[in-house]
């Protein structure tokens, strides 16, 4: 994957609070998921990328542009959504979308043109001349991300794109969001700290904790790095405790008991996908083994397994 | 039938998202699109500022209509009933300071419309930014457009909004009025010119303060509301103040209706005017008591006493508004 986005040693402050210590990555082309608890720096991040708040020291490099001194240009490139509901009191969606493609540089029929088929892209279609004001707060996010798409930035970079949405418009705009980026190409930087939303579609991901990058990668380097790809839950008859005692001794790492074993097998049971040893084990224990499944932790459990350890 | 709704069907599929590989504007066409939403989205914003166009646009009218028979109406044929009713129209009530004239010119003093003008520009230009903050669009301009280029484009729709109602009445009465006198449109152009500079130089006054003021609240109405207490308690104290120590000509330039009546007159170039007393009648039996007030004569106050307040006001509310632009706080933006 070449690279789009190379985030150098930034640092920022807001007072005397440290936003973004030394915050470096490196992003390669497609959808990246931004992830990290609130009050990481995320969007203090977007906001020194976008020129909003600008960085004190190091530098960012967008393609072959350099921020903050081709700002101009890179503003031009990307699409922002921010996380807060934006509302403007008595125009219609048509009228702001279209303000803000404007904005981006578009001339006025230009502007008309693709805010009305962006809005209809978004599903907006037939709420395009109604007030703001009576939209819900599914129809703000579509207004957002119409928004941001309008003047066909290279870049999106969508800050919580679902949050207050119901399970419809979350499923709504997360379709949309994905279909950009397959479908037609669109390079999207998703911030957020709901993993589900990005868990089967992001190309990479970068975690931040503390105004630092605690973890990068692809989905499966992510999890790879953790080390804990497969895990085991296993049940027995007697004591879970004196059993969780055996496995332990004999190489498997106990994460938790509480009814069931959670655990790590050793890495060459992993590889060879036979839990057989367990079951010798419990034998050996005069124990009966009521349950063995394996399981594929998700990126929430490496997430808060990360932000823990930074703790 | 059929085959027509397929090819619907097809059509919304294709109408999916579209690439633009057009031309893109310039940094400038962005400050003037600000201008131009601005503009066109004030009128539906507040229900009393319609109200308020209605009545302005009433008593427009009726000024106008006093222009083109101002000279069948007071006999006046004097040049400098022009500068008369110039620097009176943006007056809140009566200032009491007129040009000083022989025979005397005053003629008609629309005060009111003062009053309903600065109240019309404080609910257009509070909503510029507490709207923008209020409706968390800062950051969305933001992301397109420098801190510079969005100030420029809200004091540029200030300016244009309040030089609508204001330089737009201005020059149509003026240019009656001439004609009205008697006088020749040509040997006025540099008139003309420079009731020009008085509306930008009124705009830019009102329009600065109020748009710092609207940077400061969350709430458009907070800003309308505040602009226009300040500007009345700083009108009526200033011009108390200014009668009970006749002595201190200075004090004028508290009040700030007194202060742009001065502009008007320093700007159209009229430095011999007079004070106005109408408390009592004189040994002349004239309503009016005048004491002359001339601001080229080194004594007391002088235009450029006028100006430096001018240039004052616009630096420090430039300055503040700048600066709590590029301080605005994350909850702000």
């Amino acid at each position: 994957m070449s690279e789009m986005l190379v985030v150098d040693n930034i640092i920022k402050h807001y007072g005397n609070f440290l936003a973004l210590d030394q915050f470096s990555c490196t992003m390669p082309q497609g959808v990246i998921g931004l992830l990290g608890p609130n009050g990481a720096g995320k969007t203090t991040f977007i906001r020194s990328l976008l020129g909003i708040h600008p960085f004190e020291s190091g530098e960012i490099r967008f393609h072959e542009y350099s921020l903050p001194k081709d700002s101009l240009i890179v503003k031009d490139m990307i699409g922002y959504q921010p996380e807060v509901a934006t509302q403007l009191h008595k125009i219609t969606a048509m009228k702001y979308v279209t303000h803000m493609c404007r904005l981006a540089g578009l001339p006025h029929e230009a502007a008309i043109q693709r805010a009305f088929d962006t809005l209809h892209y978004v599903g907006l279609e037939e709420a395009r001349y109604r007030n703001m004001m009576e939209f819900s707060q599914g129809m703000l996010q579509k207004v957002k991300l119409a928004t941001a798409l309008v003047h066909d930035p290279e870049l999106l970079l969508l800050d919580e794109p679902t949050a207050g949405c119901d399970p419809a418009s979350r499923e709504q705009i997360l379709s949309l969001i994905f279909d950009l980026g397959k479908n037609f190409g669109k390079n999207i930087i998703i911030s957020t700290h709901l993993l589900p939303d990005i868990e089967n579609h992001a190309d990479y991901v970068v975690v931040v904790n503390n105004g630092k990058t605690v973890m990068e990668g692809t989905l499966e380097q992510v999890m790879r790095q953790k080390d804990t790809d497969v895990k085991l839950q296993v049940q027995v008859s007697g004591d879970n405790n004196q059993f969780a005692s055996i496995l332990e001794k004999h190489g498997f790492r106990i994460l938790s008991i509480d009814g069931i074993i959670n655990c790590t097998p050793p890495k060459d049971m992993i590889a060879s996908g036979n839990y057989n040893e367990v079951f010798k084990l419990a034998k050996q224990a005069e124990t009966d083994v009521r349950m063995v499944t394996p399981f594929r932790l998700s990126l929430e459990d490496v997430f808060l397994d990360v932000v823990e350890e930074e703790k | 039938m059929l085959e027509k709704e397929n090819n619907g069907s097809e059509f919304l599929k294709k109408f999916g998202y579209r690439s633009y590989s057009g031309e893109k504007t310039g940094r400038m066409a962005r400050v003037t699109s600000i201008i131009d939403f601005e503009v066109r989205s004030t009128w539906s914003k507040s229900t009393w500022g319609k109200v308020l166009l209605i009545i302005v646009s009433i008593m427009n009218f009726f000024t106008i209509l006093f222009a083109a028979t101002v000279s069948s109406f007071t006999g006046v044929s004097n040049r400098n009933a022009l500068n008369e009713f110039i620097a009176n129209y943006i007056a809140f009530g009566d200032a009491n300071i007129s040009s000083n004239t022989n025979p005397d010119v005053f003629i008609f003093n629309p005060g009111i419309i003062g009053l309903l003008l600065v109240s019309l520009f404080a609910i257009a230009g509070s909503g510029y930014f507490a709207d923008d903050k209020n409706g968390h669009v800062v950051e969305i301009y933001l992301s397109r457009i420098t801190k510079r280029e969005y100030i420029m484009g809200k004091i540029g729709a200030i300016l244009v909004y309040i030089n609508i109602f204001l330089l737009g009445p201005l020059l149509i009465t003026s240019a009656l009025m001439v004609q009205s006198l008697g006088l020749s449109h040509f040997k006025l152009l540099p008139f003309y010119f420079k009731v020009i500079m008085f509306g930008f130089a009124y705009s830019l006054v009102i329009g600065l303060i109020m748009l710092t003021l609207s940077t400061f609240v969350e709430k458009r109405q907070y800003a309308s509301l505040g602009f226009f207490v300040i500007y009345l308690l700083a009108t009526i104290i200033g011009q108390v103040v200014a009668e009970n120590n006749p002595n201190d000509q200075l004090l004028l330039l508290i009040s700030p209706s007194s202060f742009l009546v001065l502009l008007a007159y320093v700007i159209l170039g009229d430095n011999h005017l007079a004070l106005r007393t109408t408390d009592a009648q004189n040994a002349q039996g004239n309503i009016f008591s005048k004491t002359p007030l001339v601001l080229n004569d080194g004594v007391g106050l002088e235009w450029y006493h006028v100006i430096g307040l001018f240039l004052f006001y616009i630096l420090f509310f430039g300055t503040l508004l700048a600066y709590k632009i590029r301080k605005l706080t994350t909850e702000e933006l």
